[in-house]
């Protein structure tokens, strides 16, 4: 973790020092120095708070009160599906990824077309301390409520349904993209080659 | 024809939301679409513009595996079993837990839309069919999630 730190530490250094009068290369340094505090901020307060919160906020759901016992056995399945599919093909193929696209693409829209924001709770309910259940099946209404960082919110403006699903959907394939590019390829090359057959 | 649309589209507050018919069919529905989809997209699109050399039988459900001797197709099938198992321990598990709450009960059947719930289904079918192609799309569609994962729960105990 420290070293993490001295890393980021590092970087602000270098890029708050660069002075070259090019508008480009100070347009590129204040984005680099945006996302660089946020990494720093990032890192700093997961390590003095201990790291005993989640840093990114996708499991935090499993520390609602609404969340039934039965979704927290049975979540698991997020840390195995890749690996234990990646086992059976041998690796990945590059087709992978266009594909995903249109998965993405299609899941989002009908969760968008066919499941509700939120189920209000009915007065049965309300008495053990529900309100509503909070749904946003693929994240089809909103970004999810426990990600607070403000690079990926995309609902600030109150945009129209279409607008909101271009942005979820352009900003997921970029993320998707890079974990593609830089995690899922890399291991799958290192632990099968390119053993992948269709 | 018109009328169903309408009553299929979620409506906030609507009282359709609240009795089993509308989650059961929206969730049929949603698989239903996305495995007409995904695998006419992968029989029709794909493999004949960038794999031309691979033939599959459109939404076949049986084994259509051409490769009969290479070292996957037992993975194939182990792979495809255990997804399949997992599915519906899954299924019941979460119906059975909240059966107490028909508003609960409804949630679990709509939260059976979640992309990772999909993936699982889907892979099964896909690995069953000899359609690894899918089955690793699917990976790659649901792995911004799932490797953050990895870093809540490593960040989580990382002390």
């Amino acid at each position: 973790m420290w070293i993490l730190l001295v890393i980021s530490q590092g970087e602000i250094v270098f890029s708050s020092t660069l002075s070259i009068p090019s508008w480009e290369i100070q347009f590129c340094d204040s984005i680099y120095c945006h996302y660089d505090n946020k990494l720093h901020f990032f890192f700093c307060s997961s390590f003095f708070s201990g790291f005993r919160k989640f840093p990114i906020g996708v499991v935090k759901y499993l520390t609602w009160p609404s969340t039934t016992w039965s979704k927290k056995v049975t979540c698991t399945h997020h840390l195995w599906t890749i690996p234990l599919v990646l086992y059976a093909c041998s690796g990945l193929h590059w087709m992978s990824f266009p594909l995903s696209i249109s998965i993405v693409i299609t899941n989002v829209c009908l969760s968008r077309w066919l499941t509700p924001f939120v189920l209000n709770m009915n007065k049965h309910d309300k008495e053990e301390g529900m309100q509503c259940k909070y749904m946003n099946v693929n994240l089809s209404h909103e970004l999810w409520k426990d990600i607070k960082f403000s690079f990926l919110q995309i609902s600030y403006d109150n945009p129209s349904t279409f607008i909101y699903l271009f942005r979820l959907i352009w900003k997921w394939q970029v993320l998707n993209m890079l974990i593609f590019l830089f995690v899922l390829l890399p291991f799958s090359q290192a632990m099968f080659g390119s053993d992948f057959q269709l | 024809m018109e009328r169903s649309f309408q009553w299929l589209q979620q409506k906030p507050y609507s009282s359709k939301h609240y009795h089993y018919l509308h989650p059961i069919i929206s969730c049929i529905i949603h698989y239903l679409l996305v495995y007409l989809i995904l695998f006419s997209i992968h029989d029709k699109l794909v493999l004949p513009l960038f794999l031309p050399e691979i033939k599959k039988t459109p939404y076949s459900i049986t084994s259509t595996c051409c490769h009969e001797t290479t070292k996957q197709i037992p993975r194939f099938f182990f792979v495809s079993k255990a997804f399949a198992i997992y599915v519906i321990f899954l299924f019941s598990i979460r119906l059975l837990s909240t059966r107490h709450s028909r508003i609960l009960q409804n949630a679990t059947i709509y939260e059976f839309t979640w992309l990772c719930n999909i993936t699982l289904f889907m892979g099964a079918i896909a690995l069953h069919t000899c359609r690894p192609l899918i089955a690793s799309s699917f990976c790659v569609a649901v792995s911004i999630d799932q490797v953050l994962w990895y870093v809540d729960i490593a960040g989580y105990f990382a002390r």
